[in-house]
């Protein structure tokens, strides 16, 4: 049931992520990707494993569940949110949306906490809150340099 | 949860992954430029990303097959464990480009590039890097590579054939 939950939940975000015009590039939303998994890979590991302030589940079928979170749900709504606050969408409008899809974030780590595949021991909402608002800055900070970088992905003859 | 100390020494294992991130880092900066700094970017990063992901979804519970250096715990090691593939995967990519692989010719790519895996993973395990647990063998990697690998011939198509369309 969890997969099936968290399957239903990441298709309509794949849905809406291929309607929304990101302005990124496939190069580009490769490399957030990439950057979104290295990054989040990283902090929940050292959360769970190292620290064990946020310790996952041992249940099989909701660790897979978890995977569809952290590997697709999660990415896609950050390099939303990376795309839409670099876009030249008005003030509001960009923050606006930066904040919903922050807030999109904190409902999916309800509901991870509220099936039981996440428990919060030295970890709360506030915090959850902090980090994935720093992850958007710096995810928006880092695509603002990678499109800098010099768009181009053909080789150089 | 219990810690599993392997090890508790800088030895074999640390510098390993040191010499590795360092000749490899040196190397992609000494051969000739085939790609631009985005695609090249990409080509550094696939490497790491997809050791995270793997390393993260096959050593960790439920599963935890392996554990990665001195301890069962996340430490910078293990990080700079997957910073080391990003050398790796770049000179996939670059001589996949250089040597002009045709699509039909790719599999004999990527097996030679499994068994050059396999054979790096196996020294690495020598080394103290990775440390089999619960019946897991390098033969189960062989699989991982051969999968990794032909991702990675994919991912090439994508880049270069739709890299900058804009969505």
């Amino acid at each position: 049931m969890y997969i099936a939950i968290f399957a239903l939940i990441a298709w309509i975000i794949i849905v809406v992520f291929i309607l929304v015009p990101k302005r990124l590039t496939i190069t580009e939303m490769i490399f957030l990707y990439f950057i979104i998994g290295i990054q989040t890979v990283t902090l929940f590991t050292l959360l769970d494993v190292s620290l064990q302030w946020v310790p996952v589940t041992r249940d099989v079928e909701k660790s897979l569940a978890l995977h569809i979170c952290r590997f697709i749900i999660i990415p896609l709504l950050l390099i939303l949110a990376a795309g839409i606050l670099n876009s030249p969408l008005r003030f509001k409008w960009r923050w606006g949306i930066g904040v919903s899809i922050l807030m999109l974030l904190l409902v999916d780590d309800w509901l991870m906490r509220h099936f039981e595949m996440i428990i919060f021991r030295h970890w709360n909402y506030l915090y959850a809150l902090i980090m994935y608002a720093v992850f958007i800055g710096a995810l928006t900070l880092i695509s603002r340099w990678f499109i800098r970088l010099g768009r181009g992905g053909l080789k150089q003859t | 949860m219990k810690v599993i100390h392997y090890d508790n020494h800088f030895n074999g294992n640390e510098w390993f992954v040191i010499i590795s991130i360092v000749v490899g880092l040196l190397a992609v900066l000494v051969i000739p430029k085939r790609f631009t700094k985005k695609t090249s970017t990409i080509y550094l990063l696939t490497g790491v990303f997809f050791g995270f992901f793997f390393d993260h979804t096959l050593s960790v519970i439920p599963v935890s097959y392996y554990d990665l250096n001195d301890t069962s715990l996340f430490e910078l090691t293990d990080f700079l464990s997957h910073v080391m593939y990003s050398s790796y995967s770049y000179f996939f990519f670059y001589l996949y480009d250089y040597l002009k692989v045709k699509a039909r010719n790719s599999p004999l790519y990527i097996l030679i590039w499994t068994f050059i895996s396999v054979g790096i993973e196996k020294i690495s395990a020598i080394l103290g890097v990775y440390h089999y647990k619960h019946g897991y063998t390098i033969f189960y990697s062989f699989v991982i590579y051969l999968i990794v690998h032909s991702i990675w011939v994919a991912l090439y198509y994508v880049i270069e054939r739709h890299g900058e369309k804009e969505y």
